[in-house]
């Protein structure tokens, strides 16, 4: 029983991870990176902000999805080499 | 009559549809050669397929009552029935002759269709820390890919007895929840059918399984699922909710390096051990899984597996009530 508690512990850790970091990028890329502006202005200006807001939320999109691949790849291995 | 019987008398036909048609289908099914065999079992016995056909029954009996006796709004429901019944006629041809890992994702957006016409969807999507965003483009495409997203993520969930229907449980009482708490009771009707279907054929799915739910009965749960969050207007929590679903599709695509089907995978997350329990593999080349994390701190019998994804379903279910608290102003 306590060892299917932890195991569901460290589960839901994984879970609440991914939530952190899904509220967290959100915010960033709302916050921060929505909010980029240049401090010169011309005609290619709005298109430059346009396309560096995409590129940057795709960096943050990205990003998410490689901590969430590294830390199951991190924790099954682990468990796995412990458990031997 | 208010909305909420509705959504109680919706619970009860299609838990009782659900219920008695699950045996007859299993029955027909068996005598139709439509079986599978449950691989996690010590005796490998055959099981009839497609049985989860009956959850989709349940609700297109549960959606011509609401628009016929109930006099609920048509269009909606007309887009839900069409949805989830392409996503099962996907799901029967998958079934019946497998369809190859792109072109049944691909024939799954055609489930998002009759939502995209009928234009039962609003393009106002609530984003944390943003507020309410008009999304009059975007929108409809997110829709298609979500629908068919949601559809295989839930497809990909089902290795073990009960673990479709008991996860989908959990999720259609959080939505139920989430309505609730938002006050769109209109929208709350569907959601209750689908947890009386679904906790209906739990019953027959859990472990040991009399009946599988096949690729016809996970493919038309997951629309369901997609069209409700869409119709419902809950996309951000119901994605928190999904965690434990998308995770896994994304771990096993991402593992296998693209679209592939169960039996295109040499290498097995899991194997069955002599006692009857299941264990990780640590085949590199395997598949990461959910189950495959679940079971990396030891073997496990496959109702604990399933015991336990249903907790996790029910904790990030917690987050994505969470989440909609934290979204509201």
């Amino acid at each position: 029983m306590t060892l299917m508690s932890s195991r569901l512990g460290s589960l839901i850790a994984l879970i609440f991870f991914v939530w952190l970091s899904i509220v967290f990028g959100l915010f960033i890329v709302v916050r921060v990176i929505f909010e980029i502006s240049l401090p010169w202005q011309s005609t290619l200006t709005p298109t430059i902000v346009g396309v560096l807001r995409v590129v940057l939320s795709a960096v943050v999109g990205v990003t998410w999805l490689l901590a969430w691949w590294k830390l199951a790849n991190v924790y099954l291995w682990r468990k796995l080499r412990r458990h031997d | 009559m208010d909305h909420t019987v509705f959504s109680g008398i919706l619970f009860c036909v299609s838990f009782l549809v659900t219920f008695l048609t699950t045996p007859l289908l299993a029955r027909m099914n068996k005598r139709l050669g439509v079986v599978g065999t449950d691989v996690h079992k010590m005796d490998k016995p055959r099981i009839p397929e497609m049985c989860g056909l009956a959850v989709t029954i349940g609700l297109i009996s549960s959606a011509i009552i609401a628009t016929v006796a109930l006099q609920v709004e048509a269009r909606p429901i007309v887009a839900f029935v069409l949805c989830i019944s392409i996503a099962a006629a996907v799901g029967i041809a998958d079934d019946l002759g497998p369809l190859s890992s792109r072109v049944k994702p691909a024939l799954t957006t055609l489930a998002a269709v009759p939502i995209v016409l009928l234009g039962t969807y609003s393009p106002y999507m609530a984003i944390p820390f943003l507020g309410t965003t008009r999304l009059t483009i975007i929108y409809p495409i997110l829709v298609i890919v979500a629908i068919a997203v949601l559809a295989n993520a839930i497809n990909m969930m089902n290795p073990f007895n009960g673990a479709m229907s008991g996860t989908c449980s959990v999720l259609s009482l959080a939505m139920i929840v989430y309505l609730l708490l938002l006050g769109r009771s209109t929208e709350m009707i569907l959601p209750s059918a689908l947890l009386g279907s679904l906790l209906a054929f739990h019953w027959y799915n859990k472990y040991p399984a009399k009946a599988f739910s096949g690729n016809a009965g996970d493919l038309s749960v997951g629309a369901a699922i997609g069209a409700l969050v869409v119709m419902g207007r809950i996309e951000v929590p119901m994605l928190i909710a999904m965690i434990p679903h998308i995770t896994n599709a994304f771990y096993l695509l991402s593992s296998v390096g693209g679209l592939r089907e169960r039996r295109e995978m040499p290498h097995r997350p899991t194997r069955l051990l002599e006692d009857g329990r299941i264990q990780a593999t640590e085949d590199g080349k395997a598949p990461i899984t959910l189950s495959r994390l679940i079971l990396a701190e030891g073997a496990l019998r496959e109702s604990e597996i399933v015991n336990i994804m249903i907790a996790m379903t029910i904790a990030s279910s917690l987050l994505g009530l969470l989440t909609l608290l934290l979204m509201r102003p």
